[in-house]
């Protein structure tokens, strides 16, 4: 489970270097998010891009590592496959994460917000 | 009442341990007996999803990650889907039946939010036919997963 990252003035922006996110990858990704997240304050995207899959348990991991943040904290999440956007909108777990179409878009828009 | 199953056409029978390791190779086994070619993104999304689910519970509850405890999947050609099949020599399903999977209100608090009870929930909404039995100490379990009609 490879997760790489990037701080940005107020976005830290991980990318999963992995095509998968299920039942055999599920805690070390939970493990390292919180590695990651653990340093920053400010908001979090999850670029997805390269995520083919994602499983019950890899969605259970991607809410898990939303916990992990400060309360005032977002996750958010960009770069959707097919497969894995179909998970979050049967489980409507789209309602609960912001998601992006790519991640420059998140990133883009605190920008102009500056 | 006498039931006639629907025709049904055998695509393939795959035999495979139960190691969560090696899921993604079985799925892409199967799909490549079910499909010459890449289905469309939702067909292979819904093939994909419902079948990991399946198989991790298989893997999950019935073989409780014994490696060296064989699954046996039948896939059949039915009127406007597939059939699958799953026999495992594992322990019973709860109850003798399957979970309901119901998803939980997502209007709570943050920390309040489920971190799992999404796999039945996600198998029951893609397939039909779902049914679960136990016979000689296996378990059976099948469902079908619809598509129109294949290439």
């Amino acid at each position: 489970m490879e997760l790489s990252s990037e701080q940005y003035p107020d976005v830290l922006l991980i990318t999963v270097q992995s095509k998968r996110i299920d039942a055999s990858g599920a805690i070390q990704f939970k493990d390292r998010m919180r590695a990651l997240t653990g340093q920053t304050a400010g908001r979090v995207v999850l670029d997805l891009q390269q995520v083919d899959f994602v499983d019950s348990s890899g969605l259970g991991a991607i809410v898990a590592s939303m916990k992990q943040l400060d309360p005032g904290q977002m996750l958010e999440l960009a770069a959707l496959s097919p497969t894995v956007e179909k998970v979050f909108r049967l489980t409507r777990m789209d309602s609960v994460f912001t998601i992006h179409a790519r991640s420059s878009d998140a990133i883009e828009s605190l920008k102009k917000a500056n | 009442m006498k039931h006639t199953p629907p025709q049904q056409t055998e695509i393939a029978r795959v035999h495979f341990g139960a190691d969560p390791d090696c899921v993604s190779t079985v799925i892409e086994t199967l799909l490549g007996h079910i499909f010459r070619g890449a289905p469309p993104d939702d067909v292979l999304a819904t093939f994909e999803i419902a079948l990991a689910e399946v198989i991790n519970n298989i893997i999950e509850h019935a073989c409780r990650y014994d490696s060296s405890a064989i699954i046996e999947v039948r896939v059949n050609r039915c009127e406007g889907g597939v059939q699958f099949h799953f026999v495992d020599s594992g322990f019973e399903m709860p109850a003798a039946k399957l979970p309901a999977g119901q998803l939980r209100d997502l209007g709570c608090a943050r920390q309040e939010l489920p971190e799992g009870g999404f796999g039945w929930f996600l198998i029951r909404s893609l397939t039909d036919d779902l049914r679960y039995r136990r016979r000689g100490g296996e378990n059976h379990l099948s469902f079908r997963l619809q598509i129109g009609a294949l290439a």
